[in-house]
């Protein structure tokens, strides 16, 4: 009888926790990687400097954040909070060797996605 | 008969007045339109790429009748303005890069005295001028607990402007801040501050020491950038020991790169109402307003050359 009261206890405990870990809202994390042109990306031509990124993401040009160092590297497009698309804030950090974004990934659809909450230089 | 003697009166008391209305008029006193001296002290700062300010002294004969305002010039051009009495700056704009050589002189009145007139002439560039780091934000430099970074390259060639470095890239600096050790917010040199990461390799930059300001507009040349004096490579200065009423202090630095050429900077660092460190918890950070860069190797050098 103790034993089952034992199992029972751990059982629900897991449980609560598990509903807790569920209904809590999912911590924002740091992702480090370059800034790059979606257009660019497809083409296999990377390099990009600040004015050509703000000038892509001022015409409309997706500018993405890549992470990873390969060539395949994983895509992320960043969202503002507000929820408008943060690729003019991104290409602001084109000339650096790393950019961090802090923010919330999530995926839709198959499409990785930050929402941010800060983006900053990891040089 | 009468009337001869009449006439030879006449003309006789017509002599007499004649001779005494001669007598009676002021000597003609030959005037001397002296030449007007020279403005002095004659300074110079760049204000971006295609601008420098002048700055001079009075010249003594702004009280004199005939000074008509100053001329100034550049490179043998006359600049379309002229400077009137008390005025004593200005900026030239629409330069292009590198050196000119600038000219102040007092005008007169009696423009056949100008072509003469004694001048002061200074050489010196424009510079570049950077308010905001490369990803168009303010220009810091994060105390040593931060996850930001501590260092600044004063001119990143990829985003052609400062760029705020952590220590792992510490070979790139050209100055940063310590606040390891308690109490202490040094700047300086990479290796003059002590801060681990490094491999060895550090730029060779001295700054020189701290001069009260409350922009880095205040601070004018008429010496060589050269000429001034700097601290050694491994010498930092701990702003925690500057105390001033002004908005802050500017300092110069000399990099001096491999091949032996220099290049100059003015960088001017503002102190916060709480002290030299802004913001709060582990991120806090030391501002600089703003920083004048020149990228022409060896400029700018002010010469002085009176005529």
């Amino acid at each position: 009888m103790k034993k089952l009261s034992i199992i029972f206890c751990a059982i629900a405990l897991v449980f609560c926790c598990t509903m807790s870990d569920a209904n809590a809202a999912p911590k924002a994390k740091k992702y480090t990687g370059t800034v790059v042109a979606l257009t660019d990306y497809i083409k296999g031509t990377e390099t990009l400097t600040k004015a050509e990124a703000v000038e892509k993401a001022e015409k409309g040009i997706p500018v993405v954040l890549k992470v990873g160092t390969t060539k395949a590297g994983k895509l992320y497009f960043v969202i503002n909070e507000d929820g408008s698309f943060g690729g003019k804030n991104l290409a602001k950090y084109a000339a650096n060797k790393k950019v961090i974004v802090e923010g919330i990934k999530k995926i839709k659809n198959g499409v990785n996605y930050i929402i941010a909450t800060k983006i900053s230089s990891g040089d | 008969m009468k009337i001869s003697k009449l006439l030879t009166m006449g003309l006789m008391v017509g002599s007499l007045g004649f001779i005494g209305c001669t007598d009676d008029e002021d000597p003609v006193t030959p005037t001397t339109v002296e030449s007007l001296n020279a403005p002095t002290n004659l300074k110079a700062n760049s204000k971006d790429d295609k601008s420098v300010t002048l700055s001079w002294t009075a010249s003594a004969s702004e009280t004199n009748a005939n000074f008509n305002g100053y001329e100034i010039r550049y490179d043998g051009l006359p600049y379309d303005y002229t400077a009137t009495a008390g005025n004593t700056t200005v900026t030239v704009s629409g330069l292009s890069d590198g050196q000119h050589v600038f000219t102040v002189k007092a005008l007169s009145k009696d423009t056949t005295l100008n072509k003469n007139s004694a001048e002061i002439t200074i050489a010196w560039a424009p510079a570049w001028r950077f308010t905001k780091n490369i990803n168009d934000e303010d220009i810091v430099m994060y105390e040593y607990t931060s996850t930001y970074g501590s260092g600044l390259n004063l001119f990143d060639e990829a985003g052609e402007a400062p760029k705020c470095l952590k220590v792992a890239s510490i070979e790139e600096w050209t100055v940063g801040i310590s606040t390891k050790n308690d109490g202490e917010i040094l700047f300086g040199p990479a290796a003059a501050l002590g801060l681990n990461g490094s491999d060895g390799t550090t730029k060779y930059v001295q700054i020189s020491s701290p001069l009260e300001a409350n922009s880095i507009d205040d601070i004018f040349d008429s010496e060589a950038l050269s000429a001034r004096t700097y601290l050694a490579n491994n010498v930092a200065v701990d702003l925690a020991n500057i105390t001033t009423s002004k908005a802050g202090v500017v300092f110069y630095v000399k990099e001096t790169l491999t091949d032996g050429s220099t290049r100059y900077a003015k960088l001017f660092i503002y102190k916060g109402t709480n002290g030299w460190l802004n913001g709060s918890g582990t991120d806090e950070y030391v501002k600089v307003g703003a920083i004048s860069y020149q990228k022409n190797l060896g400029l700018p050098y002010a010469k002085v050359a009176a005529k």
